[in-house]
C-alpha cells in the first residue's frame, strides 16, 4: 500500500472514523497517483487543448472519441485509448505486457466500440552483457504483446521499439487501442437518468475474481525496488484473451439487444481498483450511489478476504447498470448463449448488487457493512502540491566538426545500424498485421499503417505512434517534436489529422527537476497540439490520455523524459495513399523542411559524439505551413513516395525509401549537399522527403508556391543500386546491399 | 437458383470469422456465422470453413479441443457426405485434431500440427507474407482451378503451423500435398524463410482423400482482395498493388480460383 500517514488521517478526517480495512483499500486505489492524477492534472488542465468541433466524447470517460466519417447515413467515430503498463512489464514483462493491450482495449470495448487495431511503443534498456535482463524484458515484452494481441484478434497497427539506457531499470511499454462506433450506439461510462425512476442492478461479467493484481494501481505509483520484487508480482494481473475474445463476441450480442429494445445501460471495464473503483465510479458519475454484495461475485478460490474481493484487478471483467427487468436477460446472453460457466470455472455474468438513490457506496460481506462511504468521500478531488524547478537547457546551435569523405562514408554505413535505426523486423514480425482483413498499407510500408474498417467505405484509418530521445536535452522539445513526428507520419500517406492521445511517461514526481521535465513536455505537446490543427482556428484535441509517473528505480536511476503521442488522421479514399519505397528512377527527390545544426539527442550525435545538445526545435509556424502543402500536394496525386524526416536525418530516409520494409531495394539514389555536410544529412529537424515524377515537377512547384512553401530539390533516383553523396566537400557512394546488412543483418 | 449457403463455424476463440465471411460473400456464398454450442441443425448448409483464432487458448495443442465439440461430429457428417469443409489456420488445426484431412478414412488421425521451428529450435509467432504453389490441382475440390504454375503469395499468422505427417500419410503424400511453400519464383521451399515454419515437405495445406476436406496453414481469406496484398510482395502482384493507388484499380486477390473452385462445387451440390 502506499498510502502515507497524512492520507490516512485526511481519510478520518473526512469520514469522521478510522476507515475499514476495505475502505483503506479503496482510498489506496483511488488516491493513487495512478488513479487520481494527483500530480498531473493540473498541469494537463492548464497546457492541454481538449476541446474540438469534431469530439464526439472528450476526455473524462474509458476512451476518446473522434467522429471519422459519415457512410451510408451513419456518423462512424474512432474511440482511442491510450495506456502504459511499465511497472508490471518490468517485474513479468510477459504477463505486464499482454495485460496492458487487454487493458486497453476493455477501455474501448465498454464504449460499444469494436476494437480495430492496437499499437505499441516498447522502450529498452541497452546492455553489451548479452547476460543482462534487459535483453530477456525486452524478448518476453513482445511475446506479451503477442500473446495476447493475436489470441484477441486484433492487428498490431504498428508502434515503435526504442532503445536507451535510462530504460535498463525501467522498461517503458505503452499500448493504445482504436475502435469503430456509430457516434449514436456509444454507450457511456456512467448510471443512465432511468435508474433515478427504476430499480437497476448492478451486474459483474467475465472471468471469476481471484487474488492476481491485489494492489496494482498503487503498485504503479511508486518506484520499483528490486528488493520488493517478489512482493510485487502479486500485483501483477494475468491475462487470458481468449476468455476475452468470447466476451467480446457476448457483448456484441448484448449491445445489439440493448440498441433494437433501447435500454439504457452503464457500462465500464474493470482495470485499478477492481470491483469497488468501477462500480462506485458509474454510479458516481450518474449522481447516484450503488450497494455491492461481495458474497455474490463469482470467485475463482474459497475464503478470499472482503478487500481482496473488493479490490483485486483481476482480468477480463466489466460491469454494467441495467434495468432489474433486464437482468435476467443478460444473464442469459453471457452464461447460457454464450455457456461461459462451461469455458472457463466460475465465469459468467452475476448481479452483484444495485444502483441506489442516496450518495453513498455501500459494501457487504457475509452479512457485515464492510465498507460505507458517502459518495463525496470517493470523488474528492486529491492534489499533490509538485514543484518544478527549471534545469539549464542547450540553445546554443553552433558546431565545427569536420570529417572528410572517408569517416563520412564509415559514418553513413554505421547509421542504419545503430540499434533506434535497425529494422525492427525481428520485433513485429511477432505481431498479427492483418486480423480482420482491413490492412491495406502494413507496417513498415509507409509512416503510418493503414486499414479500411468500414465496409464498402473507401475511408481508411491512419495512425502513428512517435517518440524520441530528446528529453534528455530538452523536454519541452521532446512533447513539442513527439506530436510534431506523428503528425508528420499520418501526412505522409495522405492523411489529415484528427486527434492527439499522449502517454506521459516521467520519473518521481516529488523529484523537482523531473517534475520540471513533466511539466515541459505537457507544454510542449499542447504547443504543438495548438498549432498543427487541420480544422481552422481549433488545435488537434487531445482526447485521451495516460500519465505514468515514478519510472525510476530505488538506486534512482530514471527514465529520460518519454512522452509517447498517437495521432490518427483519415484518408478519404485509400486509392489516394502514399506509401514510401522508392519503385523507379528518375524521380526528383525534394525536401520540405530545414535543417538546423542542433545534434541533442540526435542519431549522429550516437557517432559523432563531439556535437552540440541542442535538441532539435520545432517551428511551429513553419511546419504547420508545410504539412498543409505536403498534404494538398499528396491530395492532387503529386507525389510518386513520401517519407518524413527524423530519427538519422534526411540520409537515414533516403536509405528507409530504397530498403522499403524487407530491403528489397529497387532503385538507388544521388543526393547533392549544399553547405554544412553534418547539418544537411543529418539534422532531425522535422521535414518530409516527397519523391516526384518529372511530368508532375512543374504542378508540383506551383502548388508549393501557392502555399508559400519553399522546396529543396536534393537528389534523384536511379538505376544504379547505391546512395551516392556529392557536395559540401564531401563525395561518396555506398551500396545498398552494405546498407541493408547493417539495417537487416539477418533474416528473421 | 439461391446461392450455396455456407457455414463459418465460431468456436470459442475463433477470430477471423468475419473477415472469412466477407470474403465468402464477396465470391458469392450465402454465408451465415454460426456459433459452436449452437441448438439448430447444421445439416441445413451445403459448405463449412473452420475460421482462423485461437480455440480454447491453443490449450492441450491448437485444435484439439474444439475438434471434440459436438458441432464437429455434424461436420464429419458433413464431410462423409462429400460437403466441401474448408479449415484456415486454426481451423486447419481442427481437422487435423479431427482426423478430417489426410486420414485413409476419416477420422484417422494421421497429421500434426506442430510448433514452429527454424532449423530445428522453435521460433514461436510468426507474421509474414509468403508464396505457395499448388501441388496436385485435380486433388482436391479447391484447386481444380489453379495450375501448377500458379505462385500464391499468401499472409502466415501463426505459432503451431508445421505440418507432421506419420508414415502412411507420407506415402499418400502425392494425393494429399495441395499447396507447399515456395520462393517468390515458385521453388520448392528449402530453408527458412521461405518454408516459414518447418514443415514435412514445405506443406502449407493438405486435403483429404476424397479431395473435398481441405486445411490450410495460410490466410486466403486475407489474401482474397487485392488491396489487401503488401506492396513489398515479390513478382507480379506487385504491379497489381500497385495500380490499387495508380489506377483506383479494386477486385479480387491471388486466391479469387480457391473462392470460385468452392463456390462452383458447392453450388453443384445443390
Amino acid at each position: 500500500m502506499t498510502l502515507s500517514q497524512a492520507d490516512l488521517s485526511s481519510i478520518s478526517t473526512l469520514l469522521n472514523r478510522e476507515p475499514t480495512p476495505v475502505e483503506t483499500h479503496i482510498f489506496d486505489a483511488m488516491w493513487s497517483e495512478h488513479c487520481s492524477y494527483k500530480s498531473s492534472k493540473a498541469v494537463l488542465k492548464a497546457h492541454l487543448p481538449i476541446q474540438g468541433s469534431e469530439v464526439a466524447l472528450g476526455i473524462g470517460e474509458d476512451s476518446g472519441i473522434i467522429r471519422f466519417v459519415v457512410h451510408n447515413g451513419r456518423q462512424y467515430c474512432l474511440a482511442v485509448s491510450h495506456e502504459s503498463h511499465n511497472h508490471p512489464s518490468q517485474i513479468l514483462p510477459i504477463e505486464g505486457a499482454a495485460t496492458g493491450v487487454g487493458g486497453v482495449v476493455r477501455d474501448v470495448y465498454c464504449m460499444g466500440a469494436d476494437v480495430i487495431g492496437v499499437l505499441n511503443s516498447l522502450h529498452f534498456g541497452l546492455s553489451d552483457d548479452p547476460q543482462s535482463v534487459v535483453h530477456t524484458i525486452a524478448k518476453n515484452v513482445v511475446i506479451g504483446v503477442s500473446d495476447y494481441a493475436n489470441p484477441l484478434g486484433v492487428p498490431v497497427l504498428g508502434g515503435e521499439t526504442v532503445y536507451h539506457p535510462s530504460y535498463n531499470d525501467n522498461c517503458l511499454v505503452n499500448v493504445a487501442a482504436v475502435g469503430l462506433i456509430d457516434e449514436a450506439d456509444i454507450i457511456h461510462s456512467y448510471v443512465p437518468e432511468e435508474a433515478k425512476t427504476e430499480p437497476y442492478d448492478v451486474i459483474l461479467f467475465g472471468k471469476s475474481t481471484d487474488a492476481t493484481g491485489f494492489g496494482g494501481a498503487s503498485f504503479s505509483s511508486s518506484t520499483l525496488d528490486k528488493e520488493n520484487d517478489i512482493k510485487n508480482v502479486g500485483a501483477v494481473q494475468v491475462h487470458d484473451p481468449f476468455l476475452k475474445r468470447v466476451l467480446v463476441e457476448a457483448i456484441k450480442h448484448l449491445l445489439q439487444v440493448v440498441k433494437t429494445k433501447k435500454i439504457a445501460i452503464g457500462f465500464k471495464d474493470l482495470g485499478a481498483g477492481g470491483i469497488c473503483c468501477a462500480t462506485s465510479e458509474i454510479a458516481v458519475a450518474g449522481g447516484m450511489g450503488v450497494e455491492i454484495d461481495l458474497d455474490r461475485v463469482n470467485v475463482a478460490i474459497p475464503d478470499l478476504n472482503p478487500e481482496v474481493i473488493a479490490c483485486s484487478e483481476t482480468q477480463e471483467r466489466f460491469c454494467l447498470v441495467v434495468p432489474r427487468t433486464f437482468s435476467q436477460e443478460v444473464l442469459d446472453i453471457f452464461n447460457r448463449q454464450f455457456s461461459f460457466p462451461e469455458i472457463y470455472p466460475a465465469s459468467g455474468a452475476v448481479v452483484i448488487g444495485q444502483v441506489i438513490p442516496d450518495g453513498r457506496f455501500i459494501v457487504r460481506h457475509k452479512g457485515q457493512l464492510v465498507a460505507d462511504l458517502p459518495v463525496a468521500a470517493i470523488t474528492t478531488e486529491v492534489k499533490a502540491e509538485r514543484h518544478a524547478e527549471s534545469r539549464p537547457i542547450a540553445r546554443d546551435a553552433q558546431h565545427s566538426v569536420s570529417l572528410n569523405s572517408d569517416e563520412h562514408r564509415a559514418i553513413a554505413i554505421q547509421l542504419m545500424g545503430l540499434p533506434n535505426m535497425r529494422s525492427k523486423r525481428y520485433v513485429y514480425r511477432f505481431f498479427d498485421n492483418a486480423v480482420r482483413g482491413d490492412t491495406i498499407v502494413y507496417p513498415g510500408e509507409a509512416d503510418s499503417v493503414l486499414v479500411t474498417p468500414i465496409e464498402g467505405c473507401n475511408a481508411a484509418v491512419a495512425v502513428s505512434m512517435d517518440s524520441n530521445l530528446y528529453g534528455k536535452c530538452d523536454p519541452y522539445v521532446s512533447g513539442a517534436y513527439a506530436v510534431a513526428e506523428a503528425v508528420r507520419n499520418v501526412i505522409a500517406v495522405g492523411a489529415r489529422p484528427l486527434c492527439v492521445t499522449d502517454c506521459l511517461n516521467y520519473g518521481n514526481p516529488e523529484n523537482p527537476s523531473a517534475f520540471f521535465d513533466f511539466v515541459e513536455g505537457v507544454k510542449g505537446i499542447g504547443d504543438a497540439s495548438r498549432a498543427f490543427g487541420f480544422i481552422d482556428g481549433e488545435a488537434l484535441p487531445v482526447i485521451s490520455g495516460n500519465v505514468s509517473l515514478y519510472n525510476e528505480s530505488k538506486a534512482g536511476s530514471a527514465v529520460i523524459p518519454s512522452p509517447v503521442i498517437v495521432v490518427i488522421g483519415r484518408v478519404d479514399d485509400y486509392h489516394r495513399a502514399v506509401t514510401l519505397q522508392l519503385s523507379e528512377p528518375g524521380l526528383r527527390l525534394i525536401r520540405i523542411g530545414r535543417a538546423y545544426s542542433e545534434f541533442g539527442g540526435t542519431q549522429i550525435q550516437e557517432l559523432v559524439g563531439a556535437l552540440n545538445g541542442v535538441a532539435p526545435q520545432v517551428r511551429f509556424e513553419y511546419e504547420s505551413r508545410a504539412n498543409r502543402a505536403v498534404l494538398a500536394a499528396i491530395d492532387a496525386g503529386l507525389v510518386a513516395a513520401a517519407h518524413d524526416i527524423s530519427g538519422g536525418g534526411v540520409l537515414g530516409a533516403i536509405f528507409e525509401m530504397c530498403l522499403g520494409q524487407l530491403g528489397d531495394f529497387r532503385v538507388g539514389a544521388e543526393l547533392s549537399v549544399s553547405g554544412d555536410p553534418l547539418t544537411t544529412l543529418y539534422s532531425e529537424n522535422g521535414g518530409y522527403l516527397l519523391a516526384v515524377r518529372q511530368q508532375n515537377g512543374a504542378a508540383f512547384e506551383a502548388l508549393m508556391m501557392a502555399h508559400g512553401q519553399s522546396i529543396d530539390d536534393i537528389g534523384r533516383s536511379v538505376v544504379s543500386l547505391s546512395v551516392t553523396v556529392a557536395g559540401g566537400g564531401v563525395q561518396y557512394s555506398v551500396p545498398l546491399t552494405e546498407i541493408k546488412s547493417q539495417w537487416r543483418p539477418e533474416i528473421q | 437458383m439461391a446461392n450455396p449457403r455456407l457455414a463459418v463455424i465460431q468456436f470459442p476463440g475463433s477470430n477471423c470469422e468475419y473477415e472469412t465471411r466477407r470474403a465468402a460473400g464477396y465470391f458469392g456464398f450465402d454465408a451465415e456465422i454460426i456459433r459452436w454450442n449452437t441448438t439448430e441443425n447444421v445439416d441445413r448448409f451445403d459448405a463449412y470453413i473452420l475460421p482462423g483464432g485461437f480455440s480454447y487458448q491453443d490449450r492441450v495443442r491448437a485444435g484439439a479441443i474444439a475438434a471434440k465439440l459436438p458441432i464437429m461430429e455434424l461436420v464429419t457428417r458433413g464431410a462423409a457426405m462429400g460437403k466441401p469443409v474448408l479449415g484456415i489456420c486454426n481451423g486447419c488445426q481442427i481437422l487435423s485434431e479431427s482426423g478430417l484431412i489426410a486420414g485413409v478414412s476419416l477420422g484417422d488421425i494421421e497429421v500434426g500440427m506442430a510448433a514452429n521451428t527454424r532449423d530445428g529450435h522453435p521460433i514461436g509467432f510468426i507474421c509474414d507474407w509468403r508464396y505457395v504453389t499448388v501441388s496436385n490441382p485435380s486433388a482436391s475440390l479447391f484447386t481444380r482451378y489453379f495450375d501448377g504454375g500458379d505462385i500464391l503469395p499468401v499472409p502466415i499468422n501463426h505459432g503451431e503451423g508445421r505440418f507432421v505427417l506419420n508414415q502412411s500419410a507420407q506415402d499418400r503424400l502425392s494425393e494429399l500435398a495441395t499447396f507447399r511453400y515456395c520462393d517468390d519464383q515458385g521453388n520448392s521451399a528449402t530453408t527458412f524463410p521461405d518454408n516459414p515454419n518447418g514443415a514435412y515437405q514445405a506443406l502449407a495445406g493438405v486435403c483429404s482423400v476424397q479431395g473435398n476436406v481441405l486445411g490450410i496453414m495460410p490466410h486466403p481469406e486475407r489474401s482474397a482482395f487485392l488491396k489487401q496484398i503488401p506492396l513489398s510482395i515479390r513478382g507480379p502482384w506487385q504491379a497489381k498493388k500497385q495500380s490499387v493507388f495508380s489506377d483506383q484499380v479494386d477486385g479480387a486477390g491471388p486466391w479469387e480460383k480457391l473462392f470460385v473452385s468452392f463456390y462452383d462445387y458447392s453450388k453443384g451440390r445443390m
